[in-house]
Parts: C-alpha cells; structure tokens; sequence
C-alpha cells in the first residue's frame, strides 16, 4: 500500500513540477495545466493505437509538442494580460475549457488506457509481502531522472538561473539585461512540456479521460502549495506525500471519498500555511 | 441618457418581461426562467468579484447547497413552499459565513482555488451522501405546479427583488468599501474601513442569492442529482457573463446574461452539447484580451491592443 502510494506520488511529483516552474518563476496560476497533462496523454495514446508507438518512446515527442504550445499560449495570451493577474487566470481557465470541450467533443467521455505487452510484469520481493510492477517502478525511476535533469537545468544553466533570478525580482533582472518576457516564454514552455511527459507516462498507469483535467489542476495546486512555492525538492516530497496520505488514507475512510483527500489538503494547506512547508513567504 | 428616458426603458422591458407568458411557448418561458437565475447569480458574483476583487471559481457550491436545503425541506414537508427559498439561501449564506473567516484572507488566485475545491468536496460528498438525504440516489421533489407560467412569475419576482437587493448592497457603504478595498486595501484600512468584515458582509450576501436561486432550482427541476446542482459549468456561466457584461457594474452582469445565455442557446441546439463550454471559454478569452472592461467598457470605447496586435510604434514581439 506504501508503495503504491510512492509509485503515485512520484507521477505526482512529476506532474506538479512542471506547475511549479509556471508558478515559480511568473506566479501565474496556471488553470490549464490537468488539460496540459491529457493533451501529453491522448497524443501518447493515439500514436499507441495507431502506430503501435511504445508510450515511453512518445515522451520527447510529447516533450516539443507542448514545449512549443506553452509558448504560443504565453506569448499571445498570457504576455499582453502579465500585469493583470486576475485576467492570466481568467485566460488559463479559459484555455483549460477550451481544450477540455475540444477534447470531449473529438474523443467523448470514453475512459481510455493504454495496456502494453509488458503493463503486468511484476516482481516478487519478500515472498509475496511486496509486489512491484515494474513498469510503475521504471515511470518512478524515470520520474525521478528528469526531476533530476529539471534541477539541474533551474541550478546549473544560464537560462535556469535566469529564471530564478525572475522568479526573485523582475525588474531586477531586466536591468541586467535579461529578457525576462523571453525568459517567462521559455519557462512556460518548459513547465507545460514536463506536465506532457507526465501525462505521457500516466496513461501506463491509469485510466483518464477528459473531464480529468480540473482535478488534476488543483492536485497539482496542492502539491506546490503544500511544497512550497518555488521550491523544486519541496514539491517532490509534497507530491510524495500527497500520494501516501491518498493510498494510506483510502484504508480509513471509503475509496469512494478518495478525490476528497486532496481537496481537503489543498484547502487545509490554503488556510493554515499558504506559503507551503519550505515555500518563501507569499503575498 | 436622460434619467426619466433610463427609467422608461426599464419599465418597458419589464413590461414585455410581464406580458411574454401571454404570447410565448413554454421553451421560451424555460430559457427566460433559467436566464432569470443566472441573471441573479450572475449579479452577486459580481458583488464579490467586480467589487470586492475576490475572484470565485466556485460559486456553485452556494447554489447546490440551497438546492439540497430545499429539497431535503420539501421531501419531509417541514416547511411550506415559499419559506423553502429563503431557507435555501440562508443555510447557504449561514454555511458561507461559518467557512467564511479563512477564505476572504486568501488573494487573487488562492481564493479561486479554494472556492474551486470547496465547490468540488461538496459535489463528491452530495454524490455519495447516503445518510441523511440519501442525495447519491437523485432527489425527487413533491410537484407544485404543473404550470410553468407560475414559475415564471415566481421567478421574474424573484430576480426583480434580488437584483434590487444587490443594487442596494451596491450603492450602500458596503459597496462603496468594497471598491475602496479592491483599490487599495490598506489604504481602505487607514480611511477606517474594518476591511474584513466587509469582506466577510460581501462574501455571505453574494451566497445568499445562489441559494435562492438552488432552492427555486430544485423545486422547478423536480428531479436532480449531485453533478446538476454542483455542475461546475454553472460557476462558469456566472463568471463568463459577469465579465462579458462588465465586471464592477451593476448593469454589467445583467446585459451579459441576456447576450451569453442567448448566444449559449443558439449554439447549444445548433451546434454540439459541448459547443457553449468552447464558445463560453473563446467569448471569455476574448474579452480578457481585447476588452478587459466588457460590454459596457466597450461601448465607452476601452480596448486594449494586445503588443503582437499593434501595427505601430508598439515593439514588434521581442527578440
């Protein structure tokens, strides 16, 4: 049960970061991220059916596919609005209904998953006390690699660094000669691009469908917030956590409640620490 | 325009809104009943968004609660018909005022989180609610009236009332305090402003009406299910024409009604059931970027051109 726990946390994990980028860095609350998340999964899942495309192998795919869209979405819609955050919201909601009706509209409310040949391998430990499914136990380790691979980018290239100097003091930054609206472009771009890959990996795992992506969005609202704002190791143990306190949770209370364990953190969060559990203070 | 020409007007429409069961079907009757409701919800969304500035994703929530209220007083019969609509929105705005504390010291995003969780634990409880009202089964209503001509004028009351309502909370203190915070709190704060209590008097007035509005909803419906009254699409619908119309106008919300819910109509029975969401979603979007004031911002001729959109001496994108 832990394990399952980890094994969701890490998708978790993963699926917040890309948030925690857009937040991090613009403190743009991102309302279309779930929907982010499903376009990474139903482009993994059609190239799956129709080409027979290994959903692992659709990940750099996937990867530039949404890289170049969060920037088409922030240059033209989100950069004219920056200043007013009450209208970048009003805009990323937007979008996230757009892509949501689109998506009904084109795939219905079907649940869909993709099942490859090998989804059921799993491995025995400890005489069957501990099962792993290997394929989850590979999306962890790879969850864990581009985490890794994002934390190296944001610390130890010019353009990550660029980005927190952003994320600390705009103007700050411009008067160093840093582009921030190129700086904010690319930084979405990144955020939307990890939250596909995530979706990419999901569809292995679980099934989705195309009303998801709103529950989707505040769980990954609630790992940031429970995280931390701006602070990449804060939101992996938050979407670590999230993920145990959802398995360990469904043991107490019925499994039909389960979706309201994370509205209940998210809220809980919200009220008691807004700025998270190593997040700098928020305004 | 001339006062007396405004009030003329007003009562001309009203006038056509009085006589239209004369010479209208029944559809008609049902669009304009539904209208009437969002007219409402719309305008006390506006109360706390155009207003106060506390943006909320989650509205719904206030209109599923009134409607669970009434239905559950109606099924036990404990309470005649008309005091089930003012019950409907108490309990909402009592239920706004126990949750109220924490929420209105929430800001810009966070608040919108909240209420969009909020609204979403209430639609998951009411869809497995299986103690009490039994609600994960669907309610059925006692029937009131066949005649939907009775609804309607129930309703065109209804919306008359709470909309004068609204335009009273507008014009009073409140909501010249709310402006006042929405500007700039702490400057509200230094005029003597007790800036949360004020928060707190917008935020339950603007549950209030929801409520109602639940409430009315439930009895007219007959028959409804958690995901109808707790339909996230109904939270949309208000803030799409609060801000079409206008946002921080009294008049805004109420115009934007009219226009998006016909518009919303024409699509819906010409286009795809999902097609309103896309053109509820491309209307918003819109607005946001090219008339941020809305409708009536438009027709004093606030535009803004977006930098990507000005052929001169705007920068051309950037490098």
């Amino acid at each position: 049960m832990l394990t399952t726990g980890i094994f969701q946390g890490g998708i978790y994990a993963l699926m917040a970061s890309g948030l925690a980028i857009i937040f991090g860095v613009m403190h743009i609350i991102n309302f279309a991220h779930g929907e982010f998340l499903l376009i990474g999964a139903y482009i993994t899942y059609w190239l799956f059916v129709l080409f027979g495309l290994d959903p692992f192998l659709s990940i750099p795919l996937t990867f530039f596919v949404l890289f170049f869209f969060g920037q088409f979405v922030q240059r033209y819609f989100l950069d004219p609005v920056h200043k007013d955050h009450l209208f970048v919201l009003l805009i990323t909601y937007s979008w996230a209904l757009i892509i949501v009706g689109l998506m009904y509209m084109a795939f219905k409310a079907e649940l869909r998953s993709v099942v490859t040949s090998y989804s059921l391998l799993s491995l025995d430990l400890m005489d069957d006390q501990l099962i792993l499914n290997l394929q989850d136990f590979g999306i962890l380790i790879l969850s864990a690699v581009f985490f890794l691979l994002l934390h190296l980018f944001l610390n130890r290239t010019w353009l990550g660094k660029c980005m927190e100097v952003c994320a600390q003091d705009e103007e700050a930054a411009q008067l160093m000669g840093i582009n921030t609206r190129r700086v904010a472009c690319l930084a979405f771009g990144i955020g939307a691009a990890m939250t596909a890959i995530t979706g990419s990996m999901m569809v292995t795992s679980q099934v989705f469908h195309p009303g998801m992506g709103g529950v989707q969005t505040l769980k990954a609202f609630t790992i940031v917030i429970l995280g931390g704002m701006g602070s990449l190791w804060g939101t992996a143990l938050g979407g670590m956590l999230v993920g145990i306190i959802e398995a360990v949770g469904t043991f107490f209370i019925p499994p039909i409640y389960k979706p309201i364990i994370g509205f209940a953190i998210l809220l809980f969060v919200l009220l008691i620490r807004p700025s998270g559990l190593f997040g700098r203070k928020i305004g | 325009m001339e006062k007396r020409f405004k009030i003329g007007l007003i009562i001309l429409i009203l006038a056509v809104f009085a006589l239209a069961p004369r010479f209208s079907p029944d559809y008609i009757l049902h669009g304009l009943i539904i209208m009437g409701s969002f007219a409402v919800m719309a305008s006390s969304w506006n109360l706390l968004a155009g207003y106060a500035g506390l943006l909320s994703f989650g509205h719904v929530a206030f209109f599923g609660l009134g409607a669970y209220t009434a239905a559950f007083l109606a099924i036990h019969k404990l309470m005649p018909f008309p005091l089930t609509l003012i019950a409907g929105g108490i309990l909402a705005a009592f239920f706004a005022s126990l949750i109220g504390y924490p929420f209105i010291k929430l800001r810009g995003g966070y608040f919108s989180l909240g209420m969009l969780g909020l609204a979403e634990i209430l639609h998951i409880y009411f869809l497995n609610e299986d103690i009490w009202i039994h609600s994960s089964r669907g309610l059925n209503l006692p029937i009131i009236t066949r005649d939907i001509r009775l609804f309607y004028f129930l309703m065109f009351g209804l919306t008359i009332g709470s909309i004068a309502a609204i335009r009273w909370l507008i014009q009073s203190r409140l909501g010249l305090g709310l402006i006042a915070i929405r500007e700039n709190e702490d400057a509200a704060r230094m005029c003597g402003i007790h800036s949360n209590s004020y928060l707190m008097m917008a935020f339950i007035a603007s549950a209030f009406f929801p409520g109602v509005m639940g409430a009315f909803y439930a009895h007219y419906i007959i028959y409804f299910e958690a995901s109808d009254v707790f339909n996230l699409v109904i939270s949309e619908s208000m803030l799409v024409m609060a801000i079409f119309g206008g946002m921080g106008t009294f008049w805004g919300p109420i115009l934007g009604t009219a226009f998006i819910y016909a518009l919303g109509e024409v699509v819906r029975a010409t286009w795809s059931t999902y097609g309103h969401l896309i053109v509820y979603a491309l209307i918003l979007m819109i607005v946001c970027l090219f008339f941020p004031k809305g409708l009536l911002g438009l027709l004093r001729g606030e535009i803004r051109v977006p930098p990507w959109l000005a052929w001169s001496g705007g920068r051309k994108g950037f490098k």
